[in-house]
């Protein structure tokens, strides 16, 4: 699991990450993903979660992003998930944490 | 391999001592799907349960998982094995001294190396699931039998396991928050693709969520296959298993009058 972050424009954060976001490789980037957010996001700005590259996670990941949703917002900062696989999506739904991450009506995944 | 069962059993025979429970029982366990274990009472599934979940141990050639013989699992298989499933016990089996969170928290703690806060969130997601979120702080003594098992279950779910393992996961419970439990169970086989194993005795919540059924009966298996097989199988013993007319009553007062009688059988008539 590793993450690359990016600041493409002012007022606006992309985190990328890679790999599987499970219980075993979260406690590997967790500090210094959440380090890395808190430094760099400023208040009122964006921050973008790319999943793209990490399609397969656990309630270990979502935790974590829940941790990261925690850490913007104390800085009345915004995230965005990007990139969510169906897979993963569906977790997020089974978590019932679908409103707390702005994502679409469940009625809306396919199946 | 994904067609492939889970867990296969060959004629895996089962003792108490020297007293025989299981006998003969041939079974898979698919993937993904969901298995339910009925029979009345004391015909051996959480014995099968424990041979499933490796509590109870198995000659070789009796079990695989994932096609491996488990008699030739050493310890650290085994450890491999626990750790890819939940289990529910009967019992529900709480730690009395630690709050129903905590009690959740446990196995992430002993197991993982994710941080305290993290492992917090997961199991207030857990609890979530089973709608005891207002329950968290609580003593496992101060809650209800259905909230007990709620809450056992929450912490058989607190490693994501692949395979769960239930063993009457709705005696206790109201029939609504039962429903809400056949549910979460079908949510988690539809949304993970869990492999799920339940024992129950409701026959209306086991024709909800059930892939597949085994109907055990005295240590042995009556019969197993999709649900419409069951109904429609027209066995004897099936048919009265599915219609209630237990003769567990029939059988208990046969050696209920031996007791009394010192096992001697009497033959009486009662004249007019
Ligand atoms: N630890 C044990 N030691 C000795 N005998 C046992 C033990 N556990 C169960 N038995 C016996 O094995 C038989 C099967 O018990 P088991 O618990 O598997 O039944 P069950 O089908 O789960 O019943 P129930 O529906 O009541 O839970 C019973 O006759 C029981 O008395
Ligand atoms: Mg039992």
């Amino acid at each position: 699991m590793q993450f690359d972050v990016q600041k493409p424009q002012p007022g606006r954060l992309l985190v990328r990450l890679e790999g599987v976001l499970d219980r075993n490789a979260v406690p590997s980037i967790r500090k210094k993903l959440l380090s890395a957010i808190r430094k760099n996001v400023s208040e009122g700005g964006v921050v973008s979660l790319d999943l793209s590259r990490a399609p397969e996670m656990d309630t270990a990941g979502v935790a974590l992003l829940v941790e990261a949703l925690e850490s913007v917002s104390g800085c009345h900062s915004k995230l965005r998930l990007t990139g969510l696989s169906e897979k993963a999506g569906r977790l997020i739904r089974l978590t019932r944490l679908e409103q707390v991450f702005g994502l679409k009506d469940a009625s809306q995944s396919p199946e | 391999m994904s067609d492939s069962p889970f867990i296969a059993l060959q004629k895996l025979n089962s003792y108490y001592g020297s007293r025989q429970i299981l006998h003969e029982i041939e079974c898979t366990i698919p993937r993904r799907k969901i298995t339910v274990i009925m029979g009345i009472s004391g015909c051996g599934k959480s014995t099968l349960l424990r041979h499933l979940i490796g509590l109870k141990p198995t000659e070789a050639g009796e079990m695989s998982i994932e096609g491996k013989d488990v008699g030739t699992f050493d310890e650290s298989d085994m450890r491999a094995y626990r750790m890819r499933m939940g289990v529910l016990f009967q019992g529900g089996a709480l730690f009395n001294s630690l709050t129903v969170a905590q009690n959740v928290a446990t196995p992430l703690k002993v197991h993982t190396r994710l941080a305290d806060s993290t492992i917090a969130i997961m199991a207030a997601i857990k609890l979530h699931l089973v709608g005891l979120t207002g329950a968290a702080d609580r003593m496992p003594s101060q809650l209800s039998g259905g909230m007990r098992k709620r809450a056992g279950l929450a912490r058989a779910l607190a490693m994501d396991p692949e395979i769960l393992f239930v063993d009457e996961p709705s005696s206790g419970l109201d029939p609504i928050t039962a429903a809400g439990l056949d549910d979460l169970i079908l949510e988690l086989r539809e949304t993970l693709g869990m492999t799920i194993v339940v024992v129950t005795h409701e026959l209306e919540s086991a024709f909800r969520i059930a892939d597949q059924m085994i109907v055990m009966d005295a240590g042995k298996i009556l019969v197993a296959g999709a649900p419409e097989e069951i109904k429609s199988n027209r066995d004897p013993r099936v048919v009265q298993f599915l219609e209630r007319r237990a003769d567990e009553r029939r059988t208990e007062d046969e050696s209920y009058m031996a007791s009394l009688l010192g096992g001697r059988k009497v033959e009486c008539e009662i004249e007019e």
